[in-house]
């Protein structure tokens, strides 16, 4: 017994990623048409979701991937340019692909009737090209089969024209046969089943497919090279069908589905008016051609109410972003090299292992033990070291992967918002953790939508203000220090100080616009509820999302910044730590407890004379330190802890900056240096704004590690 | 299906039973994920007076909460035998200190009776009702209600106190 779950756990992962090469390919085919090798990958990636699917038992999967996989055939051929029309079909073939997938997984029930849509349009596509392209397909046909018609003939069907059929009755199928390429040995000749399927019907057309066919030197005389697609024409159904390849079955792959020719997409009435002679075929093409949406139709007939299908198809489009949210997996990709470094680092190990038994043996090569050991543990700090770094790294991942996939949201987005609006992205290759990665998916999105929807104007307003009018979105990460920024930048009208502020005093979060700096204005729209939108678009202007953003990017550790200059753009910058969860650490005390102080936020560490503390009414104490004057907080009474010392200058003050705001910290003691890792204080601990975290010190006990942005917050208020 | 209804009975009857001064008290055997020694708790600043701070459980940090303190006993200084139940609920996971365990008992179902007033003073919502062993009474716990809602509030609280910090 196969474990199909375990396959389909397989297929899954596999189809996921090449469905993601797919779309990525298709997107950016639409810019560099005439990428040949691209198209190469594209058509492999549906190639392998086609040929997986069909090996494990997915028929729908594997039969619909065929009609996207055609089209992309055509595309190879050059008998089909990558228009944008053309690309839209693909892209909604491969969302249902995309469904179909996740509905492995989730073992839901896929309607494949919802493919028939996109089928329709995908045969549409497919017709159009071969009647406007010459017949170039290669046509080898078997000895003793008889070519009834040429495929231009066959797919336009006997029924569009209008006139009976001479060529049998029934349904059209289309027939995929790959035989075993062992056939002959097992002395099975394919063209005695081909012979039999005539029996069950008419062969409308055969194909051979000879491109697995090898140069002839390389040529094994036993093997079969040939596939075959074949339409029949049959009463019988696709269970009859199959029959006939009962004994090859076997190796083989077989593919069967009912063709739709043009006239029977036609819906009945438009089949009976040309059947009466009142309109021409063609006529009828074109009118399915220009059908409207469904939703539409029920709307002018009053069956449904424009605001109800707003609803649903609004809901249609969240399932949209939902899919976008949950496509990064539990697993990550990671690349070889790093996985290599690593284990030569423990292979390094192995050999301090034996190193260290030769020691404890008494065998020191002429240095005294001690000596022997200190060597053997200073080796041992650097490999921990080195182990450690190269674990991380394991982690990260390039943001492009997050990136790539808002090539797709900005193409819909601008679509549907009738704005023209090119996507830059530059520092893909920049590295985050993954779980920050994933986490700066939601936000990102936001920042996008927001720039798109509220920043960028639309072609006609952008023409008025002498700019171009294709927009610019640029979405940039990179590494600066020990953090990593990535922007969201338009060139829009930026962001309106008076709105922003006339919104501000409407909901009486501020009484007065006055004694405000730019920045602490434009930092509102951050505050929940807030939304200077006038009017509210399914995109974006809810008020929920820009609060949101900004909770999402605090609990990273993170923090979004704004630049922003009216008709010229604004700039969304988020910066997030490298790394969350080890971090380097300066140990200290107070009292009897021991807190560490992230070191990316210390600047100094110092002990002022007693003339450098100074009190002032209005700001409290502060500390010159070298002419500037920094607030003091006293560690022990934020936290409410009994100290050794408090006086600053018999202790320890700690010089830290966050955001630009430089704070004294008052500590009884410096302890040292260490990195340490962050642990979360357990999900039923209340979570408390100075303390970011604990780590577990050598000697098992808990120290807490501080918030430094917190405290600065705290002390503020 | 037999072996389910089978440990559903079990379900309802083991409960681990510890002592807070000499009163006896009981949690659902299955919320128990481990009793462990009083071991150094790291005082976390700013939490509910009875949120002792926060311990290495072998590498993941846990909350603990002084029972006595909680129930508004008076708290004596920790002894030898004053140990952490390490228990599993809704919330995560957190140490209950108490002043010993004293066994796992077999308490069935029926013979848990109601939770008697205690007037307005205490709260009783974390008190699944009285049981009886023996001679003796035992109060039975619901480990998901120790943190009540007030500190659900406290949380909440805190939180709030954040957001209105970052404007």
């Amino acid at each position: 017994m196969i474990d199909f779950k375990k396959l389909h756990e397989i297929f899954v992962e596999e189809a996921a990623e090449k469905l993601v090469e797919l779309e990525d390919g298709l997107l950016q085919l639409e810019k560099s048409p005439d990428d040949k090798e691209l198209l190469n990958v594209i058509f492999r990636a549906a190639h392998t979701i086609k040929g997986s699917s069909a090996s494990i038992g997915l028929p729908d999967i594997s039969r619909f991937t065929h009609h996207m996989e055609e089209v992309l055939d055509l595309m190879r051929q050059e008998k089909l340019a990558p228009a944008k029309e053309t690309i839209n079909v693909l892209l909604e073939a491969n969302d249902l692909i995309k469904e179909m997938v996740e509905g492995v997984t989730s073992e839901a029930v896929f309607d494949f009737g919802r493919c028939e849509n996109s089928i329709n349009n995908i045969r549409a596509i497919i017709d159009q090209s071969v009647i406007a392209g010459t017949e170039a397909v290669e046509q080898v046909t078997p000895p003793d089969i008889v070519l009834p018609s040429t495929r231009k003939e066959s797919t336009r069907g006997p029924e569009a024209s209008g006139e009976s059929s001479p060529e049998g009755t029934g349904d059209l199928y289309k027939i995929l046969f790959v035989p075993d390429p062992d056939m002959f040995k097992r002395g099975i000749d394919p063209s005695v089943i081909i012979d039999d399927l005539k029996d069950i019907g008419t062969i409308v057309d055969i194909k051979a497919c000879t491109d697995n066919v090898p140069v002839l030197s390389e040529l094994n005389h036993e093997n079969l090279y040939l596939r075959w697609d074949i339409f029949l024409k049959t009463e019988k159904n696709e269970h009859d069908i199959k029959k006939a390849f009962e004994f090859v079955e076997d190796g083989s792959e077989i593919i069967i589905f009912p063709v739709t020719a043009p006239g029977r997409d036609m819906s009945p009435i438009g089949k009976m008016l040309v059947d009466e002679g009142i309109v021409k075929a063609e006529d009828v093409d074109v009118a399915l051609r220009e059908q409207k949406r469904l939703g539409e139709i029920l709307v002018e007939q009053g069956k449904v109410a424009s605001s109800d299908l707003e609803k649903v198809l609004k809901k249609q489009r969240n399932k949209k972003a939902d899919s976008l949210k949950n496509s990064i997996s539990s697993t990550i990709r990671v690349d070889i090299a790093k996985l290599d470094h690593l284990i030569n680092i423990v292979g390094e190990m192995v050999i301090i292992h034996s190193m260290f038994q030769q020691t404890i043996q008494g065998n020191s090569n002429g240095r005294s033990t001690p000596e022997r050991l200190d060597i053997i543990f200073s080796q041992l700090q650097r490999i921990g070291k080195n182990i450690q770094e190269s674990a991380m790294s394991l982690r990260m991942l390039p943001v492009g992967e997050v990136f790539q996939r808002f090539t797709r949201l900005v193409r819909e987005l601008a679509e549907s918002k009738n704005k023209d609006i090119e996507l830059i992205i530059t520092g893909e290759e920049t590295e985050l953790d993954k779980g920050v990665l994933e986490k700066i998916t939601d936000p990102l999105v936001h920042l996008i939508r927001n720039a798109m929807d509220h920043g960028i104007e639309t072609p006609e307003e952008r023409a008025s203000k002498g700019k171009p009018q294709k927009g610019t979105l640029h979405l940039s990460a990179y590494q600066m220090g020990d953090s990593v920024y990535i922007e969201v930048e338009d060139d829009g009208k930026g962001l309106n100080k008076d709105k922003i502020l006339e919104k501000a005093i409407s909901k009486g979060i501020i009484s007065s616009p006055s004694g405000l700096t730019d920045d602490q204005i434009y930092n509102m729209i951050f505050l929940p509820g807030f939304s200077t939108a006038d009017k509210v678009s399914d995109i974006s202007g809810r008020g929920v999302g820009m609060d949101v953003v900004k909770k999402n990017i605090d609990m990273l550790n993170g923090k979004v910044y704004i630049r922003t200059k009216t008709d010229v753009g604004t700039t969304m910058s988020i910066k997030l730590p490298l790394t969350l969860a080890i971090i380097d650490g300066l140990k200290v005390l107070v009292g009897d407890d021991i807190f560490i102080i992230p070191i990316t936020s210390v600047l100094e560490s110092l002990r002022p004379p007693k003339d450098n503390v100074k009190t002032f009414a209005e700001k409290g104490e502060v500390i010159n330190v070298r002419g500037e004057f920094i607030p003091l907080i006293r560690l022990h009474e934020e936290l409410g802890l009994t100290p050794w010392k408090t006086n600053p200058w018999e202790a320890i003050v700690v010089l830290v900056s966050h955001d630009n705001k430089k704070r004294c910290i008052l500590v009884d003691e410096l302890v040292g240096e260490q990195q340490v890792v962050i642990k979360n204080l357990g999900t039923a601990t209340p979570k408390i704004p100075e303390i970011s975290g604990g780590t577990i010190l050598g000697d098992g006990k808990v120290a807490l590690v501080l918030d430094v942005p917190g405290i600065i917050e705290t002390s503020l208020n | 299906m037999a072996e389910t209804t089978l440990m559903k009975e079990v379900v309802g009857q083991e409960y681990v039973s510890f002592y807070l001064k000499d009163e006896l008290y009981a949690i659902n055997a299955l919320s128990v994920q481990e009793i462990i020694e009083l071991a150094n708790i790291t005082k976390v600043p700013h939490l509910p007076h009875f949120m002792k701070g926060v311990i290495n459980l072998r590498g993941t940090i846990i909350p603990v909460v002084d029972l006595k303190d909680k129930f508004e006993m008076e708290a004596g200084e920790y002894q030898k035998h004053t140990c952490i139940i390490v228990t599993e609920f809704s919330g995560g996971v957190m140490g209950l200190i108490v002043d010993s365990v004293s066994d796992v008992l077999q308490i069935p179902e029926e013979s848990i009776s109601a939770t008697p007033s205690f007037g307005a003073k205490i709260n009783t919502e974390f008190i699944r009702g009285m049981g009886k062993v023996g001679d003796n009474l035992v109060m039975v716990l619901v480990v998901d209600r120790v943190l009540s809602d007030n500190e659900a509030t406290i949380i909440k609280d805190v939180a709030a106190g954040e957001e209105a910090v970052t404007v």
